[in-house]
């Protein structure tokens, strides 16, 4: 299981050389920053799932959400 | 420098495509095909025995000859059975290419829900391997048997099971067609037993008819010649033999017939208040063997025959019926779906007391035979006294 | 803005691999049961106005996609909010539509590997796909389409001596509400999703066929479904089916002529793997673009990456297990609603007031 960290790494780092310093070299700043806070976020994320970390799914409280407003049961 | 790049990016997708199925690879060699298997129960200890028999390979000469090898192993469940197998070989077991499952008969009486859950549910096990019934005390005893030509037993069952189709003398059930007997109103299951038997010296398996069951319950058998007139019923034979007595008075003389086509249309009908169903049998058949000296070029004489057989084909699938419904009751014809299927409103009042009427349903068998030829031969072969009397 | 063309016969293809996608492998309602054909035949007539709608928003603003149209309508800030939604749909399906197929290869074939590997290396390649932009999809699809579907559907004939009538009977015994419920799952899934494509058709070379390959794709792709269910139920049964989470994986294995063709389950496996990849980078692809018009950022294709890894994320912890999956489905019905259909209505009705008001 832990190889997924060195595999996912590997693929982070390729994209960030690769599709993310143009970016910089370029000057293009705010895509530079989205980038940047969105992939260390996905990278985070990707370490804590790979580490078992239960991770709170956005499909329970959307299905709350909707069983509330339908009326639902369950 | 951007076409290396391009090219080194592109490697590292592809292969990525290529070996995410390599997380968990096997190599073959660690892994022993299993053709089939038998679950006992042992009642004492409230556990099941799993014999699997798996393939092996006898090195003779230059040559490998496919042998077989049995394991056997207990566990609490049928999984844990399997599972625990590992304490007893080097190498896994493959179960995706096991073609035959085998239960007891003390399994089948108390219910083969349990045990065919697995085979259901189980990715590796394929739904389409048939179930049979052992009529002898164990179900391991069927594997434990010698083989007449081919050298894996289970391999040979399943063949026989195949070969049904030219002697319509046993149901064959793949497991999924079993689960939705099982599961279906107005339905019961029929399974092919097998037993053991003597045959030239040696004791091999041989196929005995039909287990009848009740739900997921073994409640009975019928014999093969029986089976053979139940097929008829739910338009399952494909080739098969009537074997017809020249007269009632004349049973020794027998004429044999080949069935080449058969189709049962079967309907319920419903007059005032009372279901009846209407079978009826369209059959083609060819004269394939004839112990009498009878020349059936002549209209009269095949007109007799034709009436004969239809006479005995329609009594014997009479009988079938009200034998099951007087001594076991249990409606393996599937005449409740047909209700349900083409009544859906009839059945909703009627289905709830389907037991009870199933047993005292009338049927209709109307039976159409045609004659479609006498092989290669025109007339039999004749003493000469009897050609000059014709 | 990058100026991408596809032709009318990509777009179809496209449709129609989207509509199929995840639906050939998910047995997506039970409740109609025997009766299944005829919920897919009123879902496919229940989606025709809201095909019509799509088309005609697209029409109304020639050339433009659904982001622009809603700021258009209505005004730049309400405009981004509800592009935010859009993004956060797209986004969402193609999370969950990566999250099935992980789910499916788990449960026939890899029960040991860790979906996140699945969801990975599955993901990487829409990553790549929706990066090269939507021609690039098209063009692969329209590659890919002829071959598929034949493979698919050269299993019907074959199971066909497998294949007992009397499964589907009785018809429209059990009431009709089962049904139109089932109808209704079957219009929000799969084929009230082709939303999705307003935010990509604006791309097609002839704005006129607009509807048409609306039309055409989704009553192709519905054909199909219907087919392929037909098939699953007289194969398999109406209790097997309602049991099985992949009733059509099951029902092609099932199927073997003489000894020499058989397990050919894996084609199912192979369409399914096309259908997902087409409709994941769509959604990709949809997505990105969104959050390239809120953010006022020229080149979608940049922003794709970091976009596609946080969907792999969301597909790897939006269930905890295939159970959960399954119940999604019932949510899903009525959590898709406003995407499928009020805010489409809606926009159109304000877009032909201000129309009528400006003239």
């Amino acid at each position: 299981m832990m190889i997924i960290i060195p595999i996912c790494s590997i693929i982070f780092l390729l994209f960030i050389i690769f599709d993310l310093a143009p970016r910089f070299i370029e000057k293009q700043w705010k895509v530079f920053w989205f980038y940047t806070v969105l992939i260390s976020f996905s990278f985070v994320i990707h370490i804590l799932v790979v580490l078992d970390f239960k991770l709170p799914s956005p499909a329970v409280p959307i299905k709350r959400l909707v069983s509330y407003i339908f009326g639902l049961q369950g | 420098m951007k076409h290396v790049r391009r090219m080194l990016f592109s490697l590292i997708l592809i292969s990525n495509m290529l070996l995410c199925g390599c997380w968990n690879y096997h190599d073959i060699e660690k892994y022993s095909l299993v053709l089939g298997f038998a679950i006992d129960r042992n009642e004492q200890e409230n556990s099941y025995l799993l014999t699997a028999e798996v393939l092996d390979f006898e090195m003779s000469g230059k040559e490998a000859k496919p042998t077989s090898k049995l394991i056997e192993s207990k566990g609490n469940s049928v999984f844990d059975a399997i599972r625990n197998m590992l304490k007893l070989t080097e190498k896994r077991l493959y179960w995706g290419h096991a073609d035959t499952v085998i239960f007891s008969q003390d399994i089948a009486k108390e219910g083969i829900i349990p045990v065919l859950d697995l085979i259901f549910r189980d990715a590796e096990m394929r739904e389409e391997m048939h179930v049979v019934i052992s009529k002898e005390k164990t179900a391991k005893e069927l594997l434990e048997q010698q083989t007449m030509i081919s050298t894996l037993r289970s391999t040979e069952i399943d063949r026989i099971l195949n070969s049904q189709g030219s002697l319509a003398k046993a149901p064959v059930v793949e497991a999924y067609e079993l689960i939705n007997e099982l599961e279906g109103e107005g339905i019961s299951a029929a399974l092919p037993a097998m037993g053991i038997a003597t045959n030239a010296g040696k004791k091999t398996v041989e196929l005995m008819g039909t287990a009848l069951f009740k739900s997921d319950k073994l409640i009975g058998f019928i014999d093969s010649e029986e089976t053979k007139y139940f097929l008829f019923v739910i338009n399952k034979v494909n080739r098969g033999l009537l074997i017809q007595n020249e007269s009632p008075e004349n049973q020794m003389n027998k004429i044999t017939l080949e069935i080449f086509k058969t189709k049962t249309k079967t309907k319920p009908e419903y007059y005032d208040g009372k279901v009846v169903m209407d079978i009826d049998i369209k059959t083609e058949v060819a004269i394939a063997e004839m112990e009498t000296s009878m020349d059936y070029i002549k209209d009269v004489n095949r007109s007799k025959l034709k009436k004969d057989a239809e006479a005995s084909l329609k009594s014997s699938v009479k009988n079938i019926i009200k034998k099951i419904q007087d001594n076991y009751d249990t409606d393996i014809f599937g005449f409740g779906m047909l209700v349900s299927a083409n009544m859906p409103s009839l059945w909703d009042s009627i289905g709830p007391d389907w037991d009870h009427l199933f047993k005292k349903l009338d049927v209709n068998v109307n039976v159409d035979i045609s004659i479609r030829n006498s092989a290669l031969v025109s007339k039999s072969i004749r003493k000469e006294s009897i050609r000059k009397e014709n | 803005m990058e100026r991408e063309i596809i032709s009318t016969k990509q777009g179809t293809f496209m449709m129609v691999i989207f509509v199929i996608g995840s639906s050939i492998v998910l047995g997506s309602s039970v409740e109609a049961k025997q009766d299944i054909w005829i919920a897919i035949v009123v879902a496919l007539f229940m989606s025709l106005p809201m095909l019509f709608v799509y088309s005609k928003l697209l029409t109304s603003f020639p050339g433009k996609n659904l982001y622009y149209i809603l700021e258009e309508v209505f005004g730049k800030v309400a405009g981004k909010i509800i592009s935010l939604l859009y993004v956060w749909y797209s986004f969402h399906l193609g999370a969950l539509v990566l999250r099935n197929f992980s789910e499916f290869v788990q449960v026939i074939s890899l029960p040991e590997t860790p979906q996140t590997i699945i969801i990975i290396f599955l993901g990487l390649v829409c990553l790549w796909a929706a990066k090269a932009g939507i021609e690039i999809i098209g063009r692969w699809t329209a590659f890919i389409f002829p071959v598929g579907w034949f493979v698919l559907l050269i299993t019907i004939p074959l199971s066909m001596s497998k294949m007992h009538l009397i499964n589907i009977k009785p018809v429209l015994h059990n009431d009709l509400k089962p049904v139109l419920s089932s109808a209704f799952s079957f219009f929000t899934f799969p084929f009230a999703e082709t939303v999705i494509f307003t935010t990509v058709f604006n791309t097609l070379r002839n704005k006129k066929k607009t509807f048409k390959v609306y039309l055409s794709g989704t009553v192709v792709g519905g054909a199909i479904i219907l087919l392929l269910s037909v098939r699953n139920i007289l194969v398999l049964g109406v209790h097997i089916t309602t049991d099985l989470y992949f009733p059509s994986y099951m029902a092609v294995r099932t199927l073997s002529i003489g000894d020499f063709i058989q397990r050919t389950e894996i084609t199912v496996a192979t369409f399914y793997t096309i259908g997902v990849f087409i409709k994941a980078s769509v959604c990709l692809y949809a997505a990105s673009k969104g959050v390239a018009k809120i953010l006022n950022i020229e080149k979608s294709s940049q922003i794709v990456a970091p976009i596609g890894f946080l969907m792999m994320n969301l597909a790897c912890i939006v269930y905890s297990s295939t159970m959960e999956m399954f119940d999604w489905i019932n949510t899903y019905k009525y959590y898709a609603i406003p995407f499928q259909i009020i805010i489409p209505v809606i926009t159109l009705i304000i877009a032909k007031i201000k129309f009528y008001v400006k003239n």
